[in-house]
């Protein structure tokens, strides 16, 4: 069972309380080193950053709204090859589910992470954010009305921007990680909650880092629960609108007729972990003339051939495992709604395997097992 | 116009389904000349990319066939390729594949029959289906 | 008598009658080197199999995991396949002389008047044959011509002409198109010498006439088990589905007899038939399974589903098929003129009369021994037992009472698939053992070596064989010669008229000298028909052969089409092409070969462990056997007598002398299993020996570790030094105890530790063992009151006659529920028994001197052995087999083996058989130099490889790794199987299959697609 505490906010700087408890854990030598969000110099954006001096966390964004990439992939390189200190990553939500994932497949190896996780009120598109910035409504006046709308569980953007549209159908604010910094419920000026999971809690209280206390704001579950209900209404319209504009094999191809098969929306994603794609190999070469038989056939071929096989055959690699992040929206540049569809495709297919991804990671993914006794062939279902 | 002619292919395991169709020559048990066989060592060896290249090549069904639950001569090839069959049928509906136009079936070494009779039935569904949507793309 | 040969050599072996059994022994044999000549009787081997569509208690067919190397086809086919082996269908044993080491059989090759070499199959005899018979397997509900095929998949592979009922019109000999029927062919004797003979004669069924109570023959809606079980096969006319003889409807209630022609001496049947029960379960579920709304009622004495996981599945019939079982005794069935129904009249266990309307009834017939089998007994001086089944000693239930000539299977009385398998494996191995001082070391085939392949451009031949004109009628041979002309890197295209033959194989081999082909491409029949001589010539001219492929245009396209010329080509045309792309991609396979460790390693010493180690060091290896226990015999040695005679302390005495004379056997007791590795398919097992580490390397290993007597919990065992286990009774007798002289009233209590929540399995043994004691107990002291409270009496097989026995010596059998178990109370320092008796519908309570329980088997904790050893535990904790039904004793890797008590209970003699049965199939293993591996095998293209470990989860076979260095998957040729799942699980082909690589899989998707 993991451990309950809190951190007192002072003068209303929470970042900076939380870095002050970032710091304990460089400090007291829990960890040898932090990965955390640190905002551009020109203050336009944000970047993961690898910390290990102390000094170093001042001034890290705690809170950075933007993803620029998935932070799963990223301690994917950092630990799948002889890592052996310890490393803790601030991350969001939705990368810490795709962490899990990841441990899974085997692309991070979690012996020597720790994972920090922060309930997530959202994130904009990177030239969102830039622009937000410019304007004026990005920084400290942008955090700062987040941790305010965290309390009630009310958030809104600045005027004029949106969060991007995975976070507004994530039915995940709240990470399950080996610290969670929680915000929601919380009077983050005053303080925030901190939750300590079993591989931690013992070292953080022997060092004296926390002190455990099960106190929790009354109204957290209330506001967890609001927010996941919004969310929750918000994707069910999604794929409601979705269905409506993509209902057939014609309507589908239309809607991503647009796609320059760049491939952004694979790169993008934390669970395309492959080196090099199928794509690439000999499984796609093909005589020349082959491709004139298929002209013969269909009359007419577009070119490159493969677009619409590689949508496909991305989605039945990894959509049991989508942890619905949708980086693959912000990457196209085409922007086709890539993670609607594999969300409300994932939605169908998790399903049928009671199978969320994300949750932990003693859980099999489906495509590496199967029972003996289900989905009767028989029946309609198959 | 000619009737419809629908076009199947049919993913065999070595052991079991492919002899079943084997045995359905030897005992000559007609059925329509629809389908293209290609020879796979388990049904569990069928990928993902063979099913979804037929249908988008203008397969009108794609049948794959594996050995009985419990018979598999790789022990559990065919609950694997349950799985995927499955996750592919989760995809394909979202393209507005509503139809069963793929089709995973048990056939047995023995069950010539059986696949003379599978054949038979899925030619006379994918008629009363019509053609593979994906055709109506085409301009031939 | 036309002419006479002689064949075979004091090395070689007789297999007479190719059952389930006979398959086996030969399969193995030939597997271990061994010369064998498969006999049988009829026209196509498989015995009584080819009828069975499913088994019990799979619910699947799954036979082919019998084959000592799988993955295998059926066994009748891979004993076709086989090098060492030959058949001789249609034959029949006419004399045998000599002695052991040195038989001469006279055989009689009966005359099949069709060529098997040049029947292709093309049926045009059939259409014309004027004679229409019943066809065998039929039940008389099918018919077929006087020139058949005897079933579909009938090996050898071939029409064959009945002489009893060919008027020899001669039509057939006209329509023939290869020639391939000869009427004038005449009857041929032959000589065979063998070092030894095993019979695996089977039995037939009971004739159901026999009991004309029942009106088989008379009421159209009454079938023999049999009939039925061919009705619910797919191949059946009504494809499996029940429907009624007399108006072709659907069945709507049918009911079962049981034991109809079993454990009934009114008509000479005094034994068990030991499978009714679960075969006529396995009918009633399949019924139901294929007609959902069936009802399926039973009528029963006992039900006897003993073997393992058995219990199981009948509880499965009960609650989820809701099939009824009712027991009680039918004494009449009537038809109802109008609808032809059926009444049973039945009395129940209480006495009350009953009667019930079925619109069919199934009478599950008993089995007898084969009726020809008396008189070729009589001449070779066989002994058979009173029940004219094989004799053979408890403990020795592979040999027959002639040295040399050893038995397995139903020959020895009535048993299913799962015995008879481990039987035919021990019989092998009492041959082997027998035939191992002369054997010659076995030589392979010597073929010249290959020619390099290096990058040269593929040119491919299409050889397009129409099958001596079978295929014209349905495709445009010159339209496919033309269109495979076209063809990208094909070089030569020709027609060619019967491929398998001589004259055919010598003309594509000139071509491929004559024209530089490096691919060749087979066009006709499928490559099931003519890999194997097509591989034989190209291995002759140094060819490699995974550079041939087939493409099968005659059982899949000309043979099921024949409405459609057009479009049949068509499709044959796409499948040539589909040949030729994979010609074009494929490369030249060299399978790797493994050195065998010639060595085995037995856990366990008691009774199986011994049995095995003493089999396999009489086949010539050297064996490590590893006791826990300071001394060998394990429950061995808890036993003094046994229900058929036999002395067990003998035993033990002989087996240990045995093993401590016998210089290949290496024995360490109080051992301990330390760790396990598999290397390559080696295996290297670390002990603890007198504090002392050794490490064995060995290439099999065979697990008999054992079960014990379960502790009982009730019935005051424990707390009052009155009430005891059989076992503890056994001593009492053994030893004389004084004690028994006092007692007046004994009362057993069957069932304790089994077939309740926590064993839900049956122990088999104890119904025999109670009634063992309570024969000894008459014997002593007639007077003696004995009660055994039963639930269900399971003396399956010959042990019926002792129940028999005992019932007729006064000992009283009472029945009682698992819901109403019988209460042991202590009454004024007496005990007492109470319990509810169905028959008299009244409470009992009877005072007993002495209560014993006949206490269940379970397992050894093998918990940790399990996870040392890779091996899986049922949820019983017995060892699990890699296919219950075919390979009972295997592992999934090939290499393992289990036996004895910790496989599942069983008496005495099946755990010997079971001990020479593991030593068979290991020896099967052991007796090469080396293992091929698998062709098709995966590999890793580790610049792709993510090191994911999908395929290492996928992989059923343990083949594959990560290399944790590298990061990378590899795969280990020795274990890899060549099933692709792990080709599949990878994402992005970093894993891939020896010619069924993805690109080539997908350039046949292409090719058959245009």
């Amino acid at each position: 069972m993991s451990k309950k505490a809190a951190v007192k906010v002072i003068e209303g700087k929470t970042e900076e309380a939380i870095v002050g408890f970032l710091k304990s854990l460089l400090e007291k030598g829990v960890v040898e080193g932090i990965m955390v969000p640190k905002p551009l110099p020109s203050k336009d954006g944000f970047v993961q950053t690898l910390i290990r001096n102390p000094e170093m966390l001042n001034g890290v964004a705690i809170l950075s709204p933007t993803m620029p990439v998935q932070s799963a992939r990223v301690i994917s390189s950092l630990s799948v090859k002889n890592l052996d200190k310890k490393i803790a990553a601030v991350m969001k939500a939705c990368e810490i589910r795709a962490a899990v994932e990841l441990a899974k497949f085997l692309q991070v190896k979690p012996d020597h992470l720790y994972l920090i996780g922060i309930d997530c009120p959202g994130t904009f598109e990177v030239p969102d954010y830039a622009k937000m910035a410019q304007e004026g409504k990005g920084g400290e006046a942008l955090t700062k009305a987040l941790l305010q709308g965290t309390e009630k569980g009310e958030i809104s953007p600045p005027s004029g921007y949106a969060f991007r549209t995975a976070c507004q159908m994530c039915e995940y604010p709240v990470p399950q990680a080996d610290i969670v910094l929680k915000l929601y419920g919380y009077k983050a000026d005053q303080e925030i909650g901190v939750e300590i999971g079993d591989k931690l809690e013992k070292e953080i209280e022997e060092k004296g880092i926390l002190s455990f206390s099960e106190n929790e704001p009354a109204s957290r579950n209330e506001v967890v629960n609001k927010v996941i209900a919004d969310r929750t209404k918000k994707r069910d319209a999604l794929f409601q609108e979705f269905k409506g504009i993509v209902k057939d094999l014609q309507s589908f191809l239309d809607r991503f007729s647009t796609c320059v098969r760049c491939h952004n929306c694979m790169v993008a994603c934390p669970i395309c972990y492959c080196k090099e794609c199928v794509f690439k190999t000999a499984v796609f070469e093909h005589d020349g003339d082959q491709f004139l038989r298929w002209a013969d056939r269909k009359g007419e071929i577009r070119m490159p051939t493969d677009t619409l096989i590689f949508h496909l055959i991305r989605m039945s690699h990894m959509v049991t495992s989508c942890i619905g992040c949708g980086l693959c929206d912000s990457a196209c540049p085409s922007r086709l709604p890539v993670a609607t569809l594999f969300r409300s495709v994932g939605d169908r297919v998790q399903k049928m395997f009671q199978y969320v991804p994300g949750r932990d990671t003693a859980e099999v993914p489906p495509v590496a097992t199967f029972k003996e006794d289900e989905l009767k062939i028989e029946s309609a279902a198959l | 116009m000619a009737e419809f002619e629908p076009r199947i292919v049919a993913f065999l395991c070595h052991w079991c389904t492919y002899t079943g169709a084997d045995l359905a020559g030897t005992t000559r048990q007609q059925y329509p000349p629809n389908v293209r066989v290609v020879h796979l060592m388990c049904s569990g060896a069928v990928d993902s990319i063979y099913v979804l290249k037929a249908l988008i090549d203008g397969a009108d069904g794609v049948l794959i066939g594996g050995c009985h639950p419990g018979d598999c001569h790789y022990q559990t090839g065919n609950y694997k390729a349950r799985r995927r069959v499955a996750i592919l049928k989760g995809i394909l509906q979202q393209m507005g594949y509503t139809e069963d136009r793929v089709l995973l079936k048990w056939i047995s070494a023995s069950e010539g029959k059986l696949f003379a009779d599978t054949v038979t039935k899925m030619v006379d569904d994918l008629k009363k289906m019509g053609p593979n949507p994906m055709k109506q793309l085409w301009n031939a | 008598m036309a002419q006479e040969k002689i064949r075979g050599n004091k090395n070689s072996a007789l297999v007479v009658g190719a059952g389930i059994a006979g398959m086996q022994s030969a399969l193995l044999l030939a597997e271990m080197g061994t010369k064998v000549f498969l006999l049988e009787q009829g026209p196509a081997i498989g015995g009584y199999f080819p009828l069975l569509d499913k088994t019990f208690p799979t619910n699947s067919c799954g036979v082919c995991f019998m084959s000592p190397t799988p993955p295998a086809f059926c066994p009748i086919y891979e004993c076709h396949l086989h090098d060492n082996i030959e058949l001789l269908p249609y034959s029949e044993v006419v004399k045998v002389e000599g002695k052991e080491g040195d038989f001469n059989v006279s055989v009689v090759r009966k005359p099949r008047m069709v060529d098997p070499k040049r029947c292709t199959l093309c049926e045009a005899c059939v259409k014309v044959c004027p004679v229409e018979v019943e066809r065998e397997f039929g039940g008389g509900l099918e018919k077929r011509k006087a020139i058949y095929l005897p079933f579909p998949q009938a090996i050898p592979h071939s029409f064959v002409i009945d002489p009893k009922t060919c008027t020899r019109c001669g039509e057939c000999v006209k329509v023939c198109g290869p020639g391939a029927i000869d009427l004038n062919m005449k009857e041929e004797q032959e000589e065979i010498e063998a070092g030894a003979i095993i019979l695996g004669f089977g039995f037939e069924p009971f004739i159901a006439q026999r009991k004309g109570e029942y009106g088989f023959g008379r009421y159209e809606n009454v079938l023999t088990s049999i009939q039925f079980e061919r009705l619910l096969s797919t191949s059946s006319p009504t494809q499996g589905l029940p429907t009624r003889v007399s108006n072709g409807k659907k069945m709507e209630k049918i009911a079962f007899i049981q034991c109809v022609g079993s454990r009934d001496p009114s008509c000479g049947q005094n034994h068990c038939s030991t499978i009714c029960c679960m075969y006529a379960t396995k009918q009633a579920m399949i019924a139901k399974d294929r007609s959902p709304g069936l009802g399926v009622t039973f009528f029963y004495m006992d039900i006897r589903p003993m073997g393992k996981d058995y219990e199981r599945y009948y509880e499965r019939a009960k609650t989820e098929y809701g099939i009824e079982y009712i027991r009680s005794a039918v004494s009449s069935i009537k038809e109802v003129q109008q609808t032809k129904n059926l009444l049973i009249t039945y009395v129940k266990e209480d006495g009350t009369f009953e009667e019930r309307e079925f619109d069919a009834v199934v009478l599950s017939v008993g089995f007898t021994p084969p009726q020809a089998i008396k008189d070729l007994a009589g001449r070779m001086g066989l002994q058979l037992n009173p029940q004219g089944f094989c004799q053979t000693g408890e403990f020795s239930p592979a040999h027959t009472s002639i040295k040399g000539i050893f038995v397995g299977g139903a020959f020895r009385g009535p048993r299913d698939i799962p015995e008879t398998v481990v039987e035919g494996s021990s019989a092998a191995a009492a041959a082997a053992s027998f035939l191992a001082p002369n054997r010659l070391p076995h030589v392979a085939k010597e073929y010249p070596v290959e020619g390099a392949l290096g990058d040269e451009i593929p040119k491919v031949g299409v050889f397009l064989c129409h099958c001596g004109e079978a295929l014209k009628k349905s495709l445009s041979i010159p339209d496919l010669v033309n269109g495979t002309k076209q063809l990208r890197e094909v070089v030569h295209v020709e027609e060619v008229g019967l491929a398998c033959l001589p004259e055919d194989l010598d003309l594509i081999k000139k071509r491929i000298g004559e024209q530089g082909l490096n691919r060749i491409v087979i066009a006709g029949c499928s490559h099931r028909e003519i890999r194997g001589a097509m591989e034989e010539m190209a291995k002759g001219i140094g060819f490699n052969p995974y550079l041939i492929e087939y493409a099968n245009i005659r059982e899949q396209c000309a043979f099921v089409h024949e409405g459609y010329p057009k479009l049949a080509t068509e499709k044959a045309m796409a499948l040539i092409r589909a040949g030729v792309e994979r010609a074009r991609r494929s490369q030249p396979i060299r399978t790797g070969k493994q050195a065998i460790d010639k060595k085995g390693l037995v856990v366990g010493g008691g009774l199986a462990g011994m049995t095995a180690s003493l089999q396999l060091a009489q086949q010539g290896y050297e064996i490590y056997l590893i006791e826990k226990g300071k001394e060998l015999g394990g429950n061995l040695r808890e036993s003094f007598y046994t229900l058929k005679g036999s002395n067990p302390q003998n035993l033990l005495n002989e087996l240990i002398k045995q093993v401590g004379a016998n210089p290949s056997i290496h024995l360490y007791s109080e051992a301990e299993v330390l760790g396990f590795e598999k290397k390559n398919g080696h295996y290297r097992t670390k002990i603890r020996h007198q504090n002392e580490e050794k490490v064995f390397d060995h290439g099999a290993l065979i697990l008999a570790t054992g079960g014990k007597e379960v502790t009982p919990k009730e019935y005051l065992y424990g707390e009052d030094s009155r009430v005891l286990t059989q076992r503890q009774l056994d001593k009492m007798i053994h030893s004389n105890d004084q004690g028994l002289k006092d007692i007046h009233s004994l009362v057993m209590i069957q069932c304790v530790g089994s077939r309740d929540a926590e064993h839900p399995y049956c122990s088999r043994v104890c119904c025999g063992h109670a009634v063992m004691n309570a024969l000894k107990l008459k014997e002593n002291n007639p007077d003696m009151n004995i009660y055994v409270l039963y639930r269900d009496v399971r003396t399956y097989g010959f042990y019926e006659t002792y129940y028999h026995d005992a019932r007729g010596k006064g000992v009283i059998f009472m029945r009682y529920d698992l819901e109403n178990k019988p209460k042991v109370t202590l009454q004024g320092g007496n005990l007492q028994v109470s319990l509810f008796d169905p028959a008299m519908n009244s409470p009992v309570t009877l005072s007993a001197d002495r209560v014993v329980l006949s206490t269940g088997i379970e397992p050894n904790d093998h918990r940790e052995l399990a996870k040392i050893f890779d091996v899986d535990l049922n949820p019983d904790g017995f060892f699990m087999e890699a296919n219950p039904k075919s390979a009972p004793l295997d592992s999934v890797d090939r290499g393992k083996f289990f036996c004895g008590l910790c496989h599942s209970p069983n008496f005495m003699e099946d755990v010997i058989s079971q001990g020479s049965a593991a030593a068979a199939r290991a020896g099967a293993l052991l007796s090469k130099e080396t293992v091929e591996e698998k062709a098709y095998q995966a590999y890793v293209i580790k610049r792709l490889c993510c090191g994911c470990g999908l395929c290492v989860e996928t992989c059923p076979y343990g083949a594959r790794v990560l290399n944790e260095e590298e990061g990378k998957a590899e795969v280990i040729g020795s274990l890899c199987q060549g099933c692709g799942s792990c080709v599949i699980a990878c994402r992005n082909a970093a894993s891939q299959q020896r010619n069924f690589e993805k690109d080539l899989n997908l350039a046949a998707l292409d090719a058959v697609m245009d």
